[in-house]
């Protein structure tokens, strides 16, 4: 049961962010021409319509019209970590920028193994500063393609 | 005609063209299946260097590359679904499964031999009728690419996935992340957040990246975490007929592969197309066709063959276009006619007069590439099984830093800073059972579907009558609806059994 209203309820969101970005979005962000036979916001238009009304179908769909449907249930923890990883990478991204790849590019491998469970330091530090090491040198130094 | 050829092969049978053909497979396998790169990037890294070679060393080391390409594509989707190309997404649908089977190496096996089929059978059309299908692509105007595109995006109806409101809503929400960038006509701004990167619209490397590997590699990391040194593959059974493909079992799938090769040939000789859309009309195709459609996408090994030799069979064919006019069929061709330009040779109508003896050569060449490719290709597999099957508390961390070297590489600090962005999404879609293969189907021909829809609007001023003298056109668009209805009837189907 849990599932069918979790899937409705992702169905509103997408319905109402979809009216949203066609009511206030696409006309904040899509310029219009006086030139072009055909307007630019016509396929953001289409496409973000569509998204709408399958949206609100959805919502009817799974509430009212097939009750059997399942769907996925939200998993918060599986969510949370997700988050985590996600942050991982964006500050390895960021510290690939800002300091350069074989800075950043440890922290990545070493980040995610750790998250992975892995407590050996040795297969740690080896795999974490060996894949970055070994790239660097295939791409930056091998075939001339700059790195950070 | 026999001189032509033994010419053709003395000329490419030479040590550096060799070794440059062993080397450019080597290298398209290689980038091909490293998530994120193809051969194109080695292609375009490729290219100044090849001024250093022979013309035909040159281009028989460029066409290698993108052979090779093909086949490293399907390596990386099979084992770690992360397609290594955006043509090979499709090659995952099933090759994974087979792989989770304990099957990886037959896949693997499956996709080489159909693969080289499927090139060698483009190759042979390129040989043969180069200059009449040249011809007939020229004829397909903006209209008929218009319902080929249409045609292609009706796979999406077949792959939605066991929800269709889901699939048709990622569908339709890759097709607006397209629009993001300059209106094809007007040139105006669209979705731009006043920031100058996004004025070429969202890099599909990036969101490939993301979306496909990165997704998935979230996935595989929450998966598979602390579950010890584990490879995220079972071991293999042991058993022969899981890891070889028979000949009984090729023989099965050879008129898959000829239909899907057909398609790809097809698809490759219209410029523009590429052979990610055939690499899905061709998996599609063979889905509709089978008796047991349901098998799909959950280890069906027709579903490899399918999607290999269509997606394969565009490499040689897109060179029909760009032999015969001088228009090269996709950005592979494109980069190789810059190898053309950097050797002073003008592809066009009168190549075939003033080079025919390099063209020949070239010809040869390609065969020898193919025949590379599969020797290199069938040593090769148990060396990527291999490292595919590292602990995954390694192999997913590597490959993770991997896919943002690979954005990096191919659309610099932007990319790599969208990678992470379209990884989350890619992982929202798996957790909520959207489906992203209809979402990137929809990001990819979305431009190129605007743009044919464009031209024919202008072309037919606003009048629908037009159609009626565009005959070709109108039966795809018939092909097309009937496909639609036919998929939405098995939908309706399955979903009332």
């Amino acid at each position: 049961m849990a599932n069918r209203f979790t899937e409705a309820t992702l169905g509103a969101g997408i319905f109402v962010l979809a009216l949203g970005v066609y009511v206030w979005g696409i006309p904040a962000w899509v310029e219009p021409s006086d030139f072009a036979m055909i307007p630019p916001d016509l396929l953001p238009r289409v496409c973000v319509g569509t998204i709408a009304v399958l949206g609100g179908w959805m919502v009817l769909h799974r509430l009212f019209l097939d009750r059997s449907t399942g769907g996925a249930g939200v998993d918060w923890p599986r969510l949370a970590k997700a988050a985590v990883l996600i942050l991982v990478f964006a500050c390895g991204v960021g510290l690939i920028l800002w300091q350069g790849y074989l800075i950043g590019g440890p922290f990545v491998v070493a980040s995610l193994m750790l998250f992975m469970g892995t407590r050996n330091i040795g297969v740690i530090a080896a795999t974490a500063l060996g894949a970055p090491f070994a790239l660097f040198g295939l791409f930056d130094l091998l075939l001339g393609i700059p790195l950070p | 005609m026999l001189d032509i050829i033994i010419t053709a092969f003395q000329d490419a049978l030479t040590v550096q063209t060799v070794v440059l053909i062993i080397l450019g497979v080597f290298i398209g396998q290689l980038f091909g299946a490293i998530p994120g790169l193809s051969a194109l990037t080695a292609i375009a890294i490729a290219v100044p260097m090849t001024y250093y070679f022979t013309p035909v060393g040159a281009l028989a080391f460029l066409v290698a590359m993108n052979k090779g390409g093909t086949v490293g594509g399907s390596i990386s989707a099979i084992l770690l679904n992360t397609p290594g190309s955006p043509e090979a997404a499709a090659t995952a649908f099933d090759g994974h499964p087979l792989a989770k089977q304990g099957k990886g190496l037959k896949a693997m096996r499956m996709a080489l031999f159909s693969s080289v089929s499927g090139d060698l059978l483009s190759d042979l059309v390129l040989f043969a009728v180069s200059a009449p299908l040249a011809v007939l692509a020229l004829r397909m105007g903006p209209t008929e690419m218009l319902a080929v595109i249409l045609f292609a995006m009706t796979i999406i109806a077949g792959l939605v996935g066991k929800s269709m409101l889901k699939g048709l809503i990622a569908a339709f929400f890759g097709i607006l992340l397209a629009t993001v960038g300059l209106d094809p006509e007007s040139g105006t701004g669209r979705f731009l957040f006043d920031s100058p990167d996004l004025m070429d619209g969202l890099p599909i490397s990036a969101v490939g990246i993301g979306i496909l590997a990165m997704g998935e590699v979230l996935r595989q990391l929450i998966l598979m975490r602390n579950q010890g040194n584990v490879s995220h593959l079972p071991m293999g059974s042991g058993r022969k007929e899981d890891e070889t493909v028979s000949w009984a079992e090729y023989r099965s799938n050879i008129p898959t592969i000829l239909r899907s090769a057909g398609i790809g040939t097809f698809i490759g000789a219209l410029p523009g197309i590429g052979s990610s859309a055939a690499g899905f009309i061709g998996y599609n195709t063979a889905m509709r066709r089978s008796k047991k459609p349901e098998s799909f996408g959950k280890g069906n090994i027709t579903g490899v063959a399918a999607t290999e030799a269509a997606n394969s069979a565009v490499v040689g064919s897109n060179f029909i276009p760009l032999l015969s006019l001088g228009i090269p069929g996709n950005v592979a061709a494109a980069l190789i006619l810059g190898a053309f330009v950097v050797h002073g040779i003008t592809p066009g109508p009168n190549l075939m007069q003033e080079q025919g003896r390099l063209v020949y050569a070239v010809f040869a060449a390609m065969m020898l590439a193919n025949a590379t490719n599969l020797i290199l290709g069938y040593v090769g597999m148990r060396f990527f099984a291999l490292i595919a099957r590292t602990p995954a508390q390694i192999i997913f961390p590597v490959i993770g830093l991997l896919c943002l070297t690979g954005a990096f590489i191919t659309t610099g600090e932007f990319g790599m800073k969208l990678v992470v962005g379209f990884a989350a999404l890619g992982f929202l879609f798996r957790i909520f059972d959207f489906s992203f293969v209809t979402f990137i189907i929809g990001f990819v021909l979305g431009p190129i579907f605007e743009l044919a829809f464009r031209q024919t609007y202008i072309l037919a001023d606003g009048d629908i009558s037009y159609l009626l003298d565009r005959p070709v056109a109108l039966i795809i668009f018939g092909f097309s609806i009937v496909t639609l209805l036919r998929t939405m009837y098995r939908h309706m189907k399955r979903r009332a059994g």
